[in-house]
């Protein structure tokens, strides 16, 4: 609408905090974090010096390293899934035609704004082994006897961090998809009706097509946001029992700021940052339809 | 074949058994929801229901929903300096992050829907790239910087911090927001005699009310619930937000009481449950615009 | 108050050129309608003289100043939006008021400006209604008076009445024209709608691919347009257009339809041989008993508007369309007709360039 030609002090002024803001927060940390992941930085340390590639090799050699990237990997891809998947089904529950659809919504909505910590805290709660309410199901429904101790093996653990990551999560998904729902128009669905086909070859035909862009971009944004959080395993598990919820997030964070090897943190973040990209640009190809 | 056969048999039934059938669809399909809703809800109903009862009575096999005896003693407890301290930390760090970041969120998302540039299109792109910056990353760097601008254990570091990773998506937000605002309105004014900057003040801000307070509330939440930051940027109590408290004071002192454990959690949850109730629809619309939009 | 001088204006978006150089003078308190169909270029055009589009070449001047490099602000222009575009969070009163504010004027000032504004509108009533309270025909007054609360040297008007339903539309049609004559304003005024041109304009201006095909008096372009773009674009229902042959008998012009028969023109026309297009308007075919006129024609479709009737007929050459005046007898569908046609007011046009093949003597 406007032109910087004939507005150039108004274009600047408008972009002028965002470029400080960015520039000093964002551009600058990710350019200064990617340079710093060849040095041996550390405020332990007088002097830095380039290290080369020598971070990168020491973190391919640790099969620590390799750990984390499995438990980082596992959780995060099955908890992405779970919520999709969950959250789908709930939004495709609540558009058949049912009343009352926005007081669902919002008692699901709600569970979006829980703080990390409170969840922390409550699976804590729900999955203590003794007396936790979810031991307590599991016993009188027959599925287990005993104590099944959630937080203490190495099998069970990264399950309890998958469960809080995909309830906490399940209303984005549904929330987008729900308005994507109604945002289809109802005579699409009524053509198909009258063409002929019943609701699950309406489902598979009309609305999941419709749906797919949307969802599986909202799920890419779940996974992104998943590889961010560190709240649970940090408070939580704090990465335990062995390792077994040792994720990339908590790996980074521990090795800059708990040893204070910047340089190896760095090398980290940056090697997350570029697994990242690869994967969305590969996403981008496979998951989401071209339009038209 | 199966096919046909289906179609031809969901076809023939008379018109009260259709009703029936899909009256008994309809009501499976409520206790489906209400199911799924439940098991949502779960988690929370729990916590309430154990922060209301007396240590004893929270051990018990089975478990009971509605406690036996109901006790406000659980939070009696929490009232004390320390979270007190704790809470009025975070609130302000998080009204201003949400005031900072959406302000400028807003600026910026005008900037790139009103003024057709090159550069647009890829800053778009970089402050949506810019969500998946791994954030201990990018706090090593920003430490370096808060320790240099005398910034460590001040509000200032967390408010810019959470700046940081908040203010692409109110870009985004504010952006979707303003590209589906009719351009006329905004002419008229400019054709009135308003400058660009008085159409953006008197026009544009007041018509984007609701998805500033998305934006807000969004900005808002993420910083109630950030715990690096906070870990690392504060040392001392009174500069603590709640997260990082929480983690290193009260889970710290923590033995066995989940009673008290969950009043706390009912506690840190409340402001952000009570900004959700008042501003649902308006956060919602915020959130969906972009996606209905695709 | 003002006259506005359109000097050879281009403009582009990216490589498509979307006006290709525009002459147009309006003189002062002249109301002139811009039409043409969608993509002409008449938005465009407007919105370069409003200043919210910049020209890619050319001059814009208004009572004589380049206004080339001048925001809206200094153009000293009010304009009436299609979507109205009304400040949705202000008032009505604060509606009309927004632009004196903005201009620096008294609050006492404003006061009595925007309320004789609201008299003039019928708007007195609803001064402290938001837009969302009001139906759509005042939404378009509030959106004139916000234009009138000034006095601007120029209205420019962009399809103001098309979100309105058909009564209110001729309605404020005559209201804007009333306006036009009392506030002595110089208007320009954008439509696809050839009625509302017709009615409301001092001079049409035709657009067409970015370029003016015909300007002038409503009447002027109806009785002789100079293309036959704008024979079928003016008029309803349109002109009817055929392919026929000009030829010379005996010093005299003629006409040859493509049925084979001959049309006298009755020496308005320098005798060549030609291939055109030849036109008649509906108003000047009329019907007669089957056997006699020029054609004969089956009826196709009869309708039925109140004040006349139109009778659409197969014949040899093509569909046509007769108007008839209401309440006399016509032929029912499917039965034959014959069709006269007023010789002195057939229209012709080179075929393939379309260009009007001007009388004897005009």
């Amino acid at each position: 609408m406007y032109s910087i030609k004939r507005h150039p002090y108004f274009f600047m002024s408008l972009f002028a905090p965002a470029l400080f803001l960015v520039g000093g927060l964002l551009l600058y940390p990710i350019v200064n974090g990617i340079w710093l992941s060849f040095t041996n930085a550390s405020p332990l340390r007088p002097t830095t010096d380039f290290v080369g590639l020598g971070n990168y090799v020491y973190l391919f050699e640790d099969p620590q390293f390799w750990d984390v990237l499995g438990n980082t990997v596992f959780i995060c891809s099955v908890s992405t899934i779970f919520c999709t998947v969950l959250g789908l089904i709930v939004a495709l529950l609540l558009d058949s035609g049912i009343r009352f659809v926005g007081f669902f919504r919002a008692a699901v909505f709600q569970v979006w704004v829980v703080p990390w910590i409170v969840i922390a805290i409550l699976w804590g709660w729900l999955f203590n082994d003794e007396w936790g309410i979810v031991n307590h199901f599991l016993r009188s429904i027959g599925v287990v006897e005993g104590q099944m101790a959630w937080l203490f093996e190495t099998e069970l653990a990264p399950w309890v961090v998958i469960f809080a990551y995909s309830w906490r999560a399940v209303p984005f998904v549904m929330v987008i998809a729900l308005a994507a729902l109604q945002g289809i128009p109802k005579e699409i669905q009524e053509a198909a009706e009258i063409d002929g086909a019943g609701y699950f070859n309406r489902l598979r035909h009309i609305l999941l097509p419709l749906l797919q862009n949307i969802v599986m971009t909202a799920a890419l944004l779940e996974a992104v946001r998943f590889l961010q959080e560190v709240t649970i395993p940090l408070v939580l598990t704090q990465g335990g029992p062995i390792g077994a919820t040792n994720v990339l997030s908590l790996f980074t964070y521990k090795a800059a700021f708990t040893e204070w090897d910047f340089g190896l943190a760095a090398a980290a973040g940056t090697f997350w940052l570029v697994f990242v990209i690869i994967f969305a640009g590969i996403y981008n190809r496979v998951a989401l339809r071209k339009s038209a | 074949m199966t096919q046909s056969l289906t179609m031809s048999r969901r076809a023939s039934p008379s018109r009260i058994s259709r009703t029936l059938r899909r009256r008994a669809n309809l009501g499976m399909i409520y206790v489906c929801v209400t199911a799924l809703v439940m098991v949502m809800l779960i988690p929370v109903g729990w916590m309430l229901s154990t922060s209301f009862k007396p240590l004893k009575d929270v051990f018990q096999i089975p478990p009971r929903w509605i406690p036996e005896v109901i006790t406000f003693q659980n939070y009696a407890a929490q009232f004390n300096e320390v979270l007190g301290t704790l809470t009025l930390n975070s609130l302000i760090v998080a009204v201003c992050a949400a005031a900072l970041s959406t302000f400028v969120g807003a600026m910026t998302a005008y900037g790139i829907s009103r003024f057709r540039f090159r550069g647009g299109p890829v800053l778009m792109l970089f402050f949506m790239g810019s969500l998946a910056f791994p954030v201990p990353l990018i706090m090593i760097s920003l430490y370096g910087l808060f320790v240099k601008l005398g910034l460590l254990n001040t509000y200032a570091a967390l408010v810019l911090g959470h700046t940081a990773i908040t203010i692409p998506v109110s870009i985004w937000l504010l952006k979707n927001f303003f590209d589906q605002l009719p351009r006329e309105v905004e002419e008229a004014a400019y054709v009135d005699g308003a400058t660009p900057l008085k159409v953006f003040v008197f026009i544009v801000l007041p018509m984007a009310r609701p998805a500033l307070a998305a934006s807000a509330i969004f900005v808002f939440v993420v910083s109630w619930n950030e715990l690096l930051f906070g870990l690392t940027f504060t040392s001392t109590t009174d500069m603590r937000p709640l997260p990082a408290g929480i983690t290193l004071i009260f889970l710290q002192e923590f033995e066995g009481a989940w009673s008290e454990m969950m009043a706390l959690a009912v506690i840190v949850s409340v402001p952000v449950l009570v900004l959700f109730f008042f501003f649902q629809k308006t956060f919602l619309r915020g959130v969906t615009a972009g996606a209905v939009k695709g | 108050m003002a006259n506005v001088q359109i000097n050879q204006v281009r403009k582009s978006y990216g490589p498509v050129e979307i006006l290709h150089g525009i002459d147009l003078g309006i003189k002062d308190r002249e109301f002139v309608a811009l039409v043409g169909p969608s993509g002409c270029g008449k938005s465009t055009l407007l919105r370069i003289i409003a200043g919210l589009e910049e020209l890619g070449q050319g001059e814009i001047s208004i009572d004589g100043d380049v206004v080339n490099d001048l925001t809206p602000k200094d153009r000293d222009i009010a304009m009436v939006f299609q979507s109205y575009a009304l400040y949705p969070h202000k008032n009505v009163y604060e509606n009309m008021a927004f632009t004196l504010k903005m201009r620096g004027a008294k609050r006492d000032e404003i006061d009595q400006k925007v309320r004789a504004a609201a008299d003039a509108l019928n708007l007195t009533d609803y001064l402290d209604r938001s837009p969302a309270q009001l139906s759509g025909g005042q939404r378009q007054r509030v959106a004139m008076g916000r234009a009138l609360v000034r006095k601007p040297k120029v209205f420019l008007f962009d399809e103001p009445l098309s979100n309105l339903d058909a009564k209110l539309r001729v309605e404020m049609r005559t209201e804007i024209r009333r306006l036009h004559q009392d506030l002595e304003a110089t208007s320009v005024y954008v439509t696809h709608d050839q009625v509302e041109a017709m009615t409301m304009a001092d001079r049409i201006v035709v657009l067409h691919d970015g370029h003016i095909v015909q300007q002038g008096a409503p009447m002027e372009l109806y009785d002789r347009p100079a293309t036959v773009f704008v024979a079928s674009f003016i008029g309803s229902p349109q002109m009817n257009l055929f392919d026929g042959q000009l030829q010379h008998s005996g010093g005299r012009a003629a006409l040859t339809l493509t049925d084979g028969s001959g049309v006298d023109l009755g020496g308005r026309f320098a005798p060549t041989d030609a291939d055109v297009t030849w036109g008649i308007r509906p108003d000047d075919l009329s019907l007669c008993a089957p056997g006699a006129g020029v054609l004969q024609g089956q009826v196709a479709v009869v309708e039925h508007t109140g004040g006349e009737v139109l009778v659409f007929a197969d014949t040899a050459i093509g569909n046509l369309c007769v108007r008839a005046p209401a309440r006399t007898p016509v032929p029912r569908v499917g039965e034959t007709t014959g069709i006269a046609m007023d010789n002195d007011r057939l229209h012709l046009f080179s075929r393939p360039a379309g260009q009007r093949i001007a009388e004897i003597g005009v």
